[in-house]
């Protein structure tokens, strides 16, 4: 009986413990976002920002969706060919790419390269005073510090899966058509004839700056709220790698569902 | 408040978890005046500074700086008073990705509205002020610790506030860089009528530069005086701490049970 009491309490303990920390995550980023901005001293802080997030995400989503659009290649053909259909290549990879693996990938690949970089980074500032010392400036940190990487994160993210994306269709051409021998002109006016703007790309794009905007909260909250000790900043990196793919992998199944149900 | 009062601390209780750092402390910093805080490790002089700061709240009692309860302050109330607030942090805290320069320059663009070339002028008489003005192009990880220190300190002195608190402002350095920051920190005292809280353990430096002189132990001011009437006081707490004696009524160990019980397993 006193077991069944106790994990109640720990679980009650967990859930509020849950709860508070929603809140404040609310709260950094209302601080964040929710202020008039000076555009005098945030752009070239979003600028800067957009290019370490961003573009320096580059290679990593260019060499990661080539790849997963050559396999993805070489994986439909062999299927497609047993039914008589490889001219339908082109749309397989396209809608896959579009709909499903340029969002979800590169959200998790930007978990992973630049999600981790913001939080190490912003807990390491805390760590050593440098949020402090702006306080003290009375400057605001989540004005000068997280707002600028939440902006940069939200703007890159869909810029990067459509990147992704096009370097997927590419890759799939590149064996397709080049290796295999595929027709080119149906490779690409079979994918011309399949994917519809409004269904396929613009709620592939609205996967994308979901998962943008999730992932990049979760990560400058992690850094922000961490404890400013070694293992506290790589126990926070760690939890935004993997609570950014939990929310990546399961707002897509509710984003898909609601997609597909016609909203 | 009276005028005379930067700083008026009344009755300031504060607790980090379950364990007491300050009970009941009051005592005021004299406008003008150079106080030092002083103590063993562990006693809170950091987060004194932090309270008075606004950084940290107290469980109970006042801060007041210039007539302005920082505990009670709105956010943006409690942003006006720091910018006549400066801090040398313990770490520094220099800005990485910043240079020498732009860490000087940073509170005065922030904070400050004036022409760039203006800021320049402030920037490398602040650095030269701290003798690094050659160093303006160097980044915080070309520099040495006590190089860093002194940098922190040109920041914390751009916007000539009217408060400074040093947290261990001597560390690191050489003979000749403390002779030059003591030498700073009179010369802003005198000229700009400057307040200075200085948390120090460098007994010797801190006596020949303060007015007045606290010293706390156990969450309460055990000592506090002219830096002449400490070094004559009877009190045992103070006399082991300024001749650093290993027994006396400070304790060396954190509280602990019995180090024989201890070794033998037993509870």
């Amino acid at each position: 009986m006193f077991g069944v009491v106790q994990r109640i309490q720990h679980l009650g303990a967990a859930g509020i413990n849950f709860i508070t920390r929603v809140g404040e995550a609310g709260l950094v980023l209302l601080g964040a976002i929710f202020k008039k901005p000076n555009f005098h001293k945030s752009f070239p802080l979003l600028i800067q920002q957009m290019y370490i997030v961003g573009f320096l995400s580059l290679p990593i989503i260019i060499v990661a969706g080539s790849f997963i659009g050559m396999v993805l290649a070489l994986e439909g053909y062999n299927i497609l060919e047993k039914f008589a259909a490889s001219d339908e290549l082109g749309p397989l990879v396209a809608l896959s790419v579009a709909r499903e693996l340029g969002p979800v990938v590169t959200g998790l690949l930007f978990a992973g390269r630049a999600g981790s970089s913001l939080t190490a980074e912003i807990g390491l500032m805390k760590a050593t005073d440098q949020l402090s010392s702006m306080e003290l400036m009375a400057v605001d940190p989540l004005q000068r510090v997280v707002a600028p990487r939440f902006w940069a994160g939200f703007y890159s993210m869909p810029l990067l899966a459509i990147i992704f994306s096009m370097f997927a269709v590419f890759g799939a051409y590149a064996v397709g058509v080049d290796w295999i021998g595929l027709d080119a002109g149906s490779f690409w006016s079979n994918m011309q004839a399949s994917v519809d703007f409004r269904i396929d790309i613009v709620n592939g794009i609205i996967k994308s700056i979901v998962f943008g905007f999730f992932t990049t909260w979760i990560a400058v909250y992690q850094g922000y709220a961490c404890v400013p000790t070694s293992e506290g900043i790589s126990h926070a990196t760690t939890r935004t790698v993997v609570f950014s793919s939990l929310v990546i992998l399961g707002l897509d199944f509710v984003l898909t569902a609601m997609m597909m149900g016609g909203w | 408040m009276t005028s005379q009062s930067c700083i008026k601390i009344q009755h300031l209780t504060f607790y980090r978890g379950s364990r007491k750092i300050f009970d009941d402390l009051t005592f005021d910093v004299p406008r003008g005046s150079i106080v030092g805080i002083m103590g063993p490790s562990g006693t809170g002089k950091t987060t004194l500074l932090r309270l008075i700061s606004g950084q940290l709240s107290p469980d109970q009692g006042s801060i007041v700086f210039d007539d302005d309860e920082i505990n009670t302050l709105t956010r943006a109330r409690l942003y006006q008073v720091r910018k006549k607030m400066g801090m040398l942090f313990q770490s520094n805290a220099l800005f990485t990705n910043l240079s020498v320069y732009d860490n000087v320059a940073y509170p005065l663009r922030e904070r400050r509205d004036l022409s760039e070339s203006f800021i320049r002028d402030i920037v490398l008489m602040k650095l030269q002020a701290v003798g690094l003005r050659g160093a303006r192009d160097l980044m915080p990880h070309d520099l040495s610790g006590g190089m860093a220190r002194r940098v922190a300190l040109a920041r914390a002195i751009a916007m000539d506030p009217e408060l400074i608190m040093y947290d261990e402002p001597f560390t690191g350095q050489d003979p000749i860089s403390v002779g030059m920051i003591v030498k700073l920190m009179r010369l802003l005292n005198k000229s700009a009528n400057m307040t200075s809280i200085i948390v120090s353990h460098d007994i010797e430096i801190t006596f020949n530069l303060v007015d007045y002189v606290f010293v706390l132990a156990d969450g309460k001011i055990i000592g506090q005086g002219k830096p002449e009437e400490l070094r004559n006081s009877s009190n045992e707490q103070v006399r082991q701490f300024l001749n650093g004696f290993a027994d006396g009524p400070v304790p060396f160990h954190y509280p602990a049970k019995d180090y024989a019980a201890d070794l033998m397993g037993e509870n």
